[in-house]
């Protein structure tokens, strides 16, 4: 079991699923996720310690598991102790693995309260029943009771008070204690190598900073690496974003984040206030299994048990009156701790201060009612404690006398504990963001997707609408599984949650588009429903077509959805499989155009791997499943690198010698497109443009302009290099005929202008439609660079590709020293393709888009 | 001052950033803090006392930054606001004076100064008596009631309920 190396300074990362947080939510999402196919990265911020190495409850456990060492206020009236791990596996690392399932009350008050839909026993039975199975939920298996436990039975059952045995996470083991390192069934001993197992990627030292949104969709995750060597940020992109910080962390990210609406606002948490028993005989709790029992009397809204003894916790209670009680440490063997817990009667808010790292203030204000409950809890339980033969027992409160007699503590039934004396803390915080339906109480849906948003998700305590009067381990991971397939189910059945398909008709597709908001892709759906001028075969639409286009979930699809209301938009992201056969859903018989692809990254060139290959084989893949007739992909020349001389023209049998990643990438989609041929279940065209010019054209090709315009186009050796071009509307038709021409099937074309043109030629037309047409002034000359500056650049190129980097304006300088050409013979003869458009024509139907698009040079 | 980190990645050092004054400061209310219990000789226990003083330099360092940085002023605070009373600040004062002093803060009015004792005091405490050399001398010491093995029962007969 391993974490991922670390990153590589400044690399940004790009994932299916983002999980923040590797607690018993994070853990559970990320294994469920990961084992279910998605790319999943999970970031901890706490590092990874294997905890079975060290002492559990040790100070060094303290140091170097618990958040700011175990100091945590919760501030109000008076400040509460909040412990939680920090550390890979989060507080089950550090916690005692009780186990609960959600008490009956809390179906019914949920739906009620905060409207949670799909919520019943029947629903969220199996998902417990899971989860016990992978933990290794069980009772206590150990030769015999631990002494504290028996006496605190014995009190229990002298008062004839209700009470139960409850079960933990732990591994059945032959050993004396069943909490021997290693036995507890944490996240670190479950779910987190089973994620791992399944592919996800852990990243421990890594905190997310701010969630950065638009449109209600995170588009990447800040984050900040820290470890021994120093602070690095970077940041992350995922197509969905599953934040599982634990009550506290998850509303101060989104806060941070400016995401506010009813978060923060609903924490819910359990006060404890502990006591220290001194028993007549020797009692050995340091070397025991933890305690088992807890009574029910009073439940819900107190809870009396038994808590971890070591010395140092022992004087670390009596330190409120340490110059008055510190003579009991003498006593320490014959002593141990108990505990009363409360259902906090009131409600929270935790905030994030601008500014100011770390920053969270978390306040908590108790009430009369609390107040009441804790003193009844403490009255109670030394009631146990002086029935089971209890000589003494110190409570954790300031200034207070020591417990001599049950009747004494009977007192604290009369007269409540004044709040400023009582030394409390807690260990069970939740309820910061509740799910549901009602608006004016929850922050995410009934399934924990954030209200407002299409790709950020909640999945841990946070959710859970109210306090269940229980350890919350066992609710949060239930409500976790149950969230997450229902996420699955969105995904795959898009109708269910109507989050892929956002269409305006819900007619099978005839025409299925990738990249529609593109450059060439918007122009192939301009020229489906408006026809293609100048090609009498396509110049007619046909109006009986339905055309679904698969949009980045972040593009912006205002041209395309001008173009004509009947256009279907599917947002989905290539990597995204469930969300690409969502796109392709009854679309049996329908062709489609997979033009999507990167050219320039702008993550890295692991994109080219992740989006060009492995969203093309989703694409395929979704394409067969569905019965789609035929695919055209659209490929490159970069498969082939350069012509080796100038008159050399690359032709459907060239050999391939990719050039850099992306032309590796495409090369790759081209054996995927042949392999899927070849299994005979769906059509294939495979068609190479080389270098597009034309309407739509991205601010790049833009630049490209300004540079001839100001003469710093730069020129390497001669010009006479000649590069083949495609204009826009020539590789509609290209595509066109590759999928209505019957004999295509399994081909592949080049498809270009009608012959190369040398770079001077290009550089030339372009200055003249300027000036000519547009009347705008360039310069003379051009930036004549020798051609060993491409290959300066060309080995600059090479070296940060191999580092994970790219530069576009270094790779397009590497290949303007070289010839790239192509012969569209075959496409000719086989297809009938005739390039209607040469390169003055073209340019100056660029130029003038340019400018009547607010695109000035 | 710092501290050693045992890690995955080996052991890394994190420097614990007080001022030598603030050290000095805290390892003056350790030392009166620590019990004379149980019996250690000189030398363990100055070994412990350099412990307990680091823990709890630690653990001020973990803190919040928001809570740190006045945590850290109120050592100083602390340590300076003794020149009032004893014209001396505390860590320049003799044991008496600084017990005197330490316990004033400790019962003080004002609840931020008595918080300020509470954390450091129950820090120390817990990684005192939690500290191997110490739990080797408790256990050392622990004196078994013979026949107690004996007088527990073997098996269970509660009655399980469910929650």
């Amino acid at each position: 079991m391993t974490a991922s190396t670390p990153l590589i300074g400044g690399t940004p990362l790009r994932t299916q699923a983002l999980v923040i947080g590797s607690g018993a939510g994070g853990a559970i999402t990320a294994a469920t996720l990961a084992t279910r196919g998605y790319e999943v990265v999970v970031l901890e911020e706490g590092p990874y310690l294997d905890t079975s190495t060290i002492a559990s409850n040790s100070p060094d456990a303290i140091a170097r598991l618990y958040r700011n060492g175990g100091l945590t206020p919760i501030l109000g009236n008076q400040s509460i102790a909040y412990v939680e791990g920090r550390c890979v596996g989060g507080s089950t690392e550090v916690n005692s693995a009780f186990w609960h399932r959600l008490p009956p009350d809390c179906y019914h008050r949920w739906s009620t309260d905060a409207v949670l839909a799909d919520f019943s026993p029947e629903i969220m039975e199996p998902y417990f029943e899971q989860l016990e199975r992978d933990l290794s939920v069980s009772y206590l298996n150990a030769p015999q009771l631990p002494r504290s436990s028996q006496l605190f039975r014995e009190g229990i059952e002298r008062l004839h008070w209700q009470y139960t045995e409850v079960p933990r996470c732990q591994k059945e083991n032959s050993g004396a204690s069943p909490f021997a390192p290693g036995n507890k069934q944490s996240m670190q001993r479950t779910f987190i190598p089973k994620a791992l197992a399944a592919g996800a990627r852990l990243l421990p030292d890594c905190k997310a900073v701010k969630l950065v949104h638009e449109n209600g969709r995170v588009t990447g995750v800040l984050v900040q690496q820290a470890d021994g060597n120093g602070r690095r940020r970077f940041e992350i992109c995922a197509d969905s974003v599953f934040v599982c910080g634990g009550a506290v962390q998850t509303p101060a990210l989104l806060r941070r984040s400016g995401i506010t609406k009813n978060v923060g606002d609903n924490l819910c948490i359990h006060p404890m206030i502990k006591a220290a028993a001194v028993f007549d005989g020797e009692i050995g709790a340091h070397q025991e299994a933890l305690p088992i029992f807890q009574v029910k009397e009073f439940w819900p809204n107190i809870t009396i048990g038994g808590a971890v003894f070591t010395p140092g916790f022992l004087a670390m209670l009596l330190s409120d009156n340490w110059k008055m009680n510190q003579h009991a440490m003498r006593d320490w063997s014959r002593m141990a701790l108990y505990y009363a817990a409360t259902r906090g009667m009131n409600r929270g808010k935790i905030r994030a201060l601008r500014g100011v790292e770390d920053g969270i203030i978390v306040r908590y204000q108790l009430t009369e009612a609390d107040q009441k409950n804790i003193s009844t809890g403490l009255a109670h339980l030394g009631e146990i404690l002086f029935a089971a033969g209890a000589k003494a027992v110190y409570p954790s409160l300031r200034s207070q006398p020591v417990l001599r007699s049950a009747e004494q503590c009977r007192g604290y039934l009369k007269e409540p504990i004044p709040v400023a004396a009582m030394g409390l803390s807690t260990v069970h915080a939740f309820s910061s963001c509740p799910m549901g339906e009602n608006p004016d109480f929850c922050a995410t849906n009934s399934f924990g997707k954030v209200t407002g948003f299409r790709n950020l998700y909640i999945n841990d305590a946070s959710l859970i609408p109210d306090s269940p009067g229980v350890n919350p381990q066992g609710t949060t991971m239930a409500i976790a599984l149950r969230n997450l397939d229902h996420f699955d189910a969105e995904r795959t059945n898009p109708q269910r949650g109507k989050l892929h398909i956002v269409t305006k008709t819900v007619s099978a597709p005839s025409i299925l588009v990738t990249g529609a908001p593109g450059w060439l892709g918007t122009r192939l759906v301009e020229v489906l429903l408006q026809g293609l001028p100048g090609v009498p075969r396509f110049e007619t639409p046909d109006p009986s077509r339905i055309i679904r286009c698969l949009v980045h979930p972040v593009a912006d699809t205002t041209v395309l959805s001008e173009l004509s209301p009947d256009v279907q938009f599917a947002p989905a992201d290539l990597t995204d499989a469930a969300a690409v056969r969502a796109f392709c859903s009854a679309a049996a018989g329908a062709v489609l155009f997979h033009i999507a692809g990167v050219v320039h990254p702008t993550h890295g060139v692991q994109e080219f791997e992740a989006v060009n290959v492995g969203g093309t084989g989703n694409v395929l893949r979704a394409a067969e499943e569905a019965g789609v007739r035929r695919v055209v992909v659209v490929s490159s020349n970069s498969p082939f690198g350069f012509n080796p001389r100038a008159d050399h023209r690359f032709d459907e049998g060239s050999p391939y010698h990719p050039y850099m990643g992306y032309g590796r990438s495409k090369q790759r989609v081209e054996a995927l497109v042949k392999a899927t041929q070849a299994r005979g279940k769906l059509e294939t065209v495979i068609i190479r443009p080389p270098w597009f010019y034309g309407p739509h054209q991205p601010p790049r090709q833009t630049l490209f302009f300004k540079m001839i315009k100001d003469g710093r186009f730069p020129i390497l050796g001669d010009g006479n290099q000649q590069r083949s071009m495609a204009y826009v509307d020539n590789i509609c038709q290209g595509l066109l005929l590759a999928a209505t021409t019957e004999r295509a099937n399994g081909e592949v074309y080049w498809i270009a202008d009608e012959r190369p043109y040398t770079i001077n030629e290009i550089v030339d037309t372009v200055r003249r439609v300027l000036e000519e047409e547009f009347g705008v002034s360039c310069a003379a000359r051009c930036l004549r660079l020798p051609a060993l500056a491409g290959e300066v650049a060309r080995i600059a190129d090479g070296t940060l590709q191999a580092m994970g980097l790219y530069n576009q304006k270094i790779h397009v300088l590497s290949e303007m020293g070289h010839t790239i050409a192509c012969s569209i013979e075959k496409a000719k003869a086989e297809l009938g393709y005739a390039p209607a458009v040469a390169l003055r024509e073209g340019m100056l139907a660029s130029v003038r888009w340019c400018l009547a698009n607010g695109l000035h040079f | 001052m710092a501290i050693f980190i045992h890690t995955r990645g080996g052991r890394v050092k994190r420097t614990v950033k007080l001022w030598r004054s603030q050290r000095a400061v805290l390892r003056a209310i350790v030392t009166l803090i620590i019990p004379a219990y149980p019996d250690l000789d000189a030398a363990t226990r100055a070994a412990v006392e350099i412990d307990v003083t680091r823990y709890v330099a630690s653990q001020i360092q973990q803190m919040p930054r928001f809570l740190r940085l006045p945590y850290k002023l109120a050592v100083v605070s602390f340590d300076w606001l003794a020149l009032l009373r004893y014209a001396r600040p505390f860590r320049r004062l003799p044991s008496e004076l600084q017990s005197a002093y330490l316990a004033a803060w400790s019962d003080a009015p004002l609840g931020p100064m008595r918080d300020f004792v509470k954390l450091i005091r129950s820090s120390a405490l817990l990684v005192y008596f939690d500290h191997p050399r110490v739990l080797q001398r408790l256990e050392a010491e622990r004196q078994l009631p013979g026949a107690d093995d004996g007088a527990r029962p073997h098996g269970r007969q509660h009655r399980r309920v469910s929650v």
